[in-house]
């Protein structure tokens, strides 16, 4: 009896846990809420580019983070893809988050390279694309507030 | 001078101890979405902490019971079966992303991936067990954490709004995002109020054969210890409210939390984060290990001690063994260690009644702990946070989830 409760219990949170998990990497993410993603992942290889031109940081941990944050954007554009063509701010969002990708990439080309001058070129550029996806983000979390009131 | 040494030892392990992959990623989360808003979380399950350890060295000062002991001596086997086989569950997914967050430091240093270094540092958490004591375990490690302190560093040097701090530390409702908001309070809840840090606490109580002159030393240690861990972990969030927000960053992996300190520390900075994120998680990982070998041989009846030769404690040597080299497999076969150890502390919320409630009932049975039983404030604290936080993670759980 207390074997079988025992074995309930674990088989519950076993299950609860990879069904977590399963729902934590599917469907497609709100286009908000992606926007705001892409911003935030584009702020970031800025930040970490910053600082590795500083040397606050060592070369390998910038491209670490660079390829995170591309592996992250192109989970990210899978799931953009799934979008339908009618979601609000669509376009917008792929196209920026295509020109933060090349960027991001660029940025990993000249981490690997030791190149600080181009690096030190592209973060301004990625800089205003970053923030202009935060700001598209907040302008869809407002709309959304707006229709669901 | 010798009680003395013992109170100023206590503190260092509790203050040094207190930051690990979780409390630090959840905290961090907490600032980067909501800058300082979350602070009650921080504060709350600190609060909630130092009560319940401080419960469970007065436990085993009193009554010479573990806690997992004193649960089947008092419930029956077949009861103390249920919560200690839960508290086995979460602990295993804690430590695997604990093991993932070192994972993680020596991937920022090496530039090596981080499945590579999960079994290294199984290895060295598993020879740490397998060749220390438990002072070792539990002071050498946390000495080494007090790291950790850099965050208190970062947040002054950052001069925040230090009312806005404050004002943080009454919960408020959210101005957006209440899903997240609520998901994001549980794992800072659930990371702060880990079942296995208690019951390792009890544990130790025992291993250093507390009596009841050691009260004073138990309410010193759990309580300021604590209040100070906390304080750390509210610093944490404080740095990544001030830090994040500005720039538009939301914590979304680790290495976020590593840029957190290089504005205001420079290179120091990126070095003590990072060492920070390998040491505390990796003495939580020797931790979580000896905690579940002591709930397995207290639960079953086996011969237990981390003071004493591994042959002469066989099954509990082979379980930590066994469990070290298991919490492996998550980070081996790819899950992403943050993710891991947000699901893992909102489950541990979760799952808090069950481990707490029965060692609530225990504090008030006079049979185990004499005179000095729980008072209402006490009980009413730890039951009102503990059924608050399992309440916002069965909430939270599903809206975070569906929200993507």
């Amino acid at each position: 009896m207390p074997a079988a409760c025992v074995a309930r219990a674990c088989g519950a949170t076993i299950s609860l846990a990879t069904a977590c998990l399963v729902t934590a990497c599917g469907g497609p993410p709100a286009p908000s809420e992606a926007a705001q993603t892409v911003g935030s992942w584009g702020a970031t290889a800025q930040f970490v580019t910053e600082r590795w031109n500083q040397s606050a940081v060592s070369r390998k941990f910038t491209v670490v983070t660079l390829r995170r944050a591309g592996s992250e954007l192109e989970a990210l554009a899978k799931k953009v893809a799934q979008l339908p063509d009618t979601a609000n701010g669509r376009a917008t969002l792929v196209a920026g988050l295509r020109e933060i990708r090349a960027e991001i990439a660029a940025l990993d080309t000249a981490a690997v390279h030791d190149d600080h001058a181009t690096a030190a070129r592209i973060a301004p550029k990625l800089a205003i694309a970053a923030a202009q996806m935060d700001t598209l983000g907040q302008r869809l979390q407002s709309q959304q507030q707006a229709q669901s009131k | 001078m010798k009680r003395i040494l013992e109170v100023a030892l206590g503190l260092v392990t509790s203050i040094g101890g207190f930051l690990e992959i979780g409390s630090i990623t959840t905290a961090a989360q907490g600032g980067a979405a909501f800058t300082f808003q979350l602070g009650w979380a921080v504060a709350l399950g600190t609060i909630c902490l130092a009560l319940l350890l401080e419960m469970s060295g007065r436990l085993a000062a009193i009554s010479k019971h573990t806690i997992v002991d004193a649960i089947r001596e008092r419930f029956g086997f077949p009861f103390s079966l249920f919560p200690s086989v839960i508290v086995l569950v979460v602990s295993f997914l804690v430590m695997a992303s604990e093991l993932g967050g070192v994972a993680l430091a020596l991937q920022f240093v090496t530039g090596i991936g981080i499945r590579w270094w999960a079994l290294p540092i199984a290895a060295v958490a598993w020879l740490l067990l397998w060749k220390g004591t438990f002072g070792m375990v539990e002071q050498g490690v946390s000495l080494l954490g007090l790291v950790t302190l850099v965050f208190l560093v970062g947040a002054i040097k950052l001069h925040p709004d230090w009312g806005a701090v404050a004002h943080g530390l009454v919960p408020t409702m959210p101005s957006h995002e209440p899903a997240h908001y609520w998901f994001i309070a549980v794992s800072i809840l659930g990371a702060s109020i880990t079942p296995y840090l208690f019951i390792f606490y009890s544990s130790g109580a025992i291993e250093d054969k507390w009596d009841s002159s050691y009260l004073p030393i138990n309410r010193i240690t759990a309580g300021v210890g604590t209040l100070f861990g906390g304080a750390l972990s509210l610093m944490v969030l404080v740095v990544a409210g001030s830090v994040l927000v500005p720039r538009g960053i939301q914590v979304d992996s680790v290495e976020q939390v590593a840029l957190l300190l290089t504005h205001v520390l420079g290179r120091w900075g990126f070095i003590l984060v990072v060492a920070s994120l390998a040491i505390g998680p990796f003495g939580a990982v020797a931790e979580i290990a000896l905690a579940s070998a002591y709930i397995a041989a207290e639960e079953l009846g086996w011969n237990w001690s981390e003071d004493v030769a591994p042959r002469d404690a066989a099954r509990f040597s082979m379980f930590y063994t066994v469990l070290v080299f298991l919490s492996v497999l998550p980070i081996a076969l790819g899950l992403d260690p943050l993710k891991l150890t947000m699901i893992s502390m909102v489950l541990t919320a979760a799952s808090l009644p069950v481990s707490v409630v029965p060692f609530l009932l225990l504090m008030n049975d006079e049979r185990y702990v004499k005179e000095h039983k729980n008072g209402w404030i006490g009980n009413t604290a730890v039951a009102l946070i503990v059924l608050m936080s399992c309440v916002l993670a069965v909430v939270s759980i599903p809206l975070q989830f569906m929200g993507g």
